[in-house]
């Protein structure tokens, strides 16, 4: 196999490999589901239903040495905004698929049967393998039984609430170490669609594979140096873990709760507050230290981590693993936006807690800022105290009994369990729950949110960077007129997205020209292509989702925000979101 | 005069003993900067990259008055 799409029919049980066509050549990661997704699938079709298909595409770099880019993405057409979506994580299955030439991975059809299986792919055979004992199984013990019997495989797939087709399944991935399934590619209901074709799990196994080689080398190893040069140099991707240097290294994402709070913009009690008072103690800091703790106390034998990749090849190591008091594993990673949706956003800020919450969400395979947002909803609803860390668990645990029908709602996400209960206050874009920037003092985050193909989401156009962190050479937040600057920001993610780059390589390459220059210059060298527009391919992408979120009905209307959001002034600064709506148009208008 | 002070993260250091988040009391020369606020712990410009006054962004010339709050985080980032 090389370059090739399987696809997998789930009414036949059958599968055809297909050679990549011309046009999907230079298309690999988000830019490759995303158009198939467009091409294959009719937009207004019923998302769980025969119509929808589920594509999961290594990035164009995947499985290469260029440094920190074996992500995968995963697209469908989604249950929770009923647009297009593409999700993506890190996780062994990028480079696994990348190693066994395959481009994509189709998964099609109705199933006819009411049985379960997984799917084996390897060099030599794909197969279907039932798979019934293993439903309605918690996702740590179900990787744990997998990689028994394959070891060190990729896996990725649907947990509880994908194989119940609840909106807000994510799907899980296993970890380099397989310790936690918490690679997620979490946002917008995947899960359920892989859930609707009785999916379980998809088992790589890249034995006997090669790595991608590039078309022109000189130029790829000119990008890659440039890359890596770049990403060891800058404050925040560089460094060393257990020293002063490298922010992610060390503190992980979830630096951030700290300062987003100070800046007055951390949404706490379903975005009453811009500032916790609770946020230093569930922050990256406060992991920091509990795994120095941890290490002191019991050696080697603590599982505490910081510093830690979440696949191979990653240099910018932003993971960690959070440690109870006996230096036991809890969760892996906690990252930041659900450190503030399972914590902040619900009042909690019981390290432990937080960690506990996090870790259910991965074992029953939900997304953790829907989940969060969701918790906060049933806070509102008078079904859990707010701050109380210890109801929450309970509560959330609702979702292992099938026939619990609080815990179900729950499990659709943030949207579904306000309309149920009866709450006004929620905050969600396109049906997709807000993630951890309040956009009343960061205005261009709230524009992006509006806007993105996605739903709700900071990762589609990460202003923050500019904002809040200073990068690019700093943004007022307050400024208004933040169309240009999300525009900017979307289009070069979703040129990261598809080359398999995590996006934060962004604040490398933001900031030093050079890196900038790997990026293009590792992808172009990699296709053959002297030149690899950022922003004309990162443009062509986002046209091809708006496109197909058009013909399922989406309008401008549908780029919004929830009204209280201009409406009621945040506090402490006691902003709202004055952003107009021409401004919010013009992100499209003038793309 | 007196400010009140923040450092995170890797900065922390330079106020030993305090909590995450805790913040200081300190004493400073009328009409002085943040500048001199960042020279006199010995912190180099670079590192002193986020700084908000009372929650707003400011830079390093800003002339600090009375009770404010001065809060300072080194490059971070995260998503
Ligand atoms: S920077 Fe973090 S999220 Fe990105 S690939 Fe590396 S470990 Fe994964």
């Amino acid at each position: 196999m090389i370059n090739e799409i399987i696809r997998i029919n789930v009414s036949s049980m059958t599968h055809t490999m297909e050679e990549i066509p011309e046009k999907y050549k230079y298309l690999g990661g988000r830019g490759l589901t995303s158009a198939i997704v467009a091409d294959e699938v009719d937009p207004k079709t019923d998302p769980l239903g025969p119509g929808n298909k589920i594509v999961f595409a290594p990035g164009i770099l995947s499985g290469t040495s260029a440094p920190t880019s074996g992500r995968l993405s995963v697209g469908a057409k989604s249950p929770m905004t009923g647009g297009i979506k593409e999700a993506n994580a890190g996780g062994l299955t990028a480079t696994r698929l990348a190693k066994l030439g395959i481009k994509a991975l189709i998964i099609e059809g109705e199933p006819n049967h009411e049985d379960w299986y997984h799917l084996y792919v390897s060099k030599d055979k794909i197969e279907f393998i039932k798979a019934n004992e293993h439903a309605n199984m918690g996702l740590y013990e179900l990787i744990g039984k997998l990689w028994e019997k394959y070891p060190k495989s990729g896996l990725v797939g649907a947990g509880i609430a994908g194989q119940r087709l609840l909106k807000n399944a994510g799907i899980f991935g296993n970890n380099p170490e397989n310790t936690d399934p918490g690679r997620y590619a979490g946002r917008g209901g995947l899960g359920a669609v892989l859930g609707s074709k009785r999916i379980i799990a998809i088992i790589t196994d890249d034995d006997g594979g090669q790595r991608p080689m590039p078309k022109n080398e000189e130029l790829f190893n000119t990008g890659r140096t440039k890359m890596v040069n770049a990403l060891k140099e800058h404050a925040i991707t560089g460094g060393k873990a257990g020293t002063d240097e490298g922010a992610l290294k060390n503190y992980g994402t979830n630096v951030l709760q700290n300062i987003i709070n100070e800046a007055g913009a951390l949404p706490t009690k379903n975005f009453r507050s811009g500032y916790f008072e609770g946020a230093k103690n569930i922050s990256g800091e406060a992991v920091h230290e509990l795994v120095d703790e941890m290490k002191e106390k019991f050696g080697d034998k603590s599982e505490g981590e910081y510093g830690h990749a979440c696949h191979p090849g990653c240099i910018i190591r932003c993971s960690n693993t959070v440690p109870d008091k006996n230096g036991k594993l809890i969760v892996s990673p906690l990252e930041y936006e659900s450190a503030w949706a399972l914590g902040t956003n619900c009042t909690i800020d019981n390290l432990e807690d937080v960690a506990m919450l996090n870790r259910i969400c991965n074992d029953i395979g939900i997304d953790t800022i829907d989940a969060g947002n969701a918790l906060a909803v049933a806070m509102e609803a008078g079904k859990i105290p707010w701050g109380d860390g210890k109801a929450a668990i309970e509560f959330m645990k609702k979702g292992y009994d099938p026939n619990d029908e609080d815990g179900a709602t729950f499990m659709h996400g943030a949207a579904v369990a306000a309309k149920t209960w009866g709450i006004d206050r929620v905050a969600v874009v396109k049906g997709q729950a807000f993630p951890a920037y309040d956009p009343r003092p960061i205005r261009g985050i709230g524009v992006t949110y509006a806007t993105t193909t996605m739903g709700a989401d900071h990762t589609a156009g990460y202003t923050i960077a500019p904002e809040i962190l200073g990068s690019a050479g700093g943004a007022d937040p307050r400024e208004l007129n933040k169309a240009d600057l999300s525009r900017a920001f979307q289009s070069t993610t979703a040129y990261i997205d598809q080359a398999g780059y995590c996006l934060f390589i962004a604040f490398a390459i933001l900031d030093i020209a050079t890196g900038m220059e790997g990026l293009e210059e590792t992808v172009a060298g990699f296709l053959g292509k002297e030149k690899y527009d950022i922003t004309a391919v990162g443009n062509k992408i986002l046209k091809t989702e708006r496109e197909f979120n058009k013909k399922a009905g989406f309008t401008k209307e549908d780029d919004r925000l929830p009204k209280f959001f201009s409406e009621e002034k945040l506090p402490p600064h006691d902003v709202t979101f004055d952003v107009t709506d021409e401004e919010l148009d013009a992100v499209f208008e003038k793309m | 005069m007196n400010i009140r002070l923040k450092f995170y993260a890797s900065l922390r250091k330079h106020l030993p003993g305090t909590e995450i988040g805790e913040e200081v009391v300190i004493e400073i020369i009328q009409g002085s900067t943040i500048k001199d606020v960042i020279n006199s712990f010995s912190i180099t410009e670079d590192l002193a990259k986020i700084i908000f006054i009372n929650g707003i962004h400011k830079n390093l010339d800003y002339i600090l008055e009375e009770n404010d709050l001065l809060v300072i985080f080194p490059p971070i980032g995260g998503g």
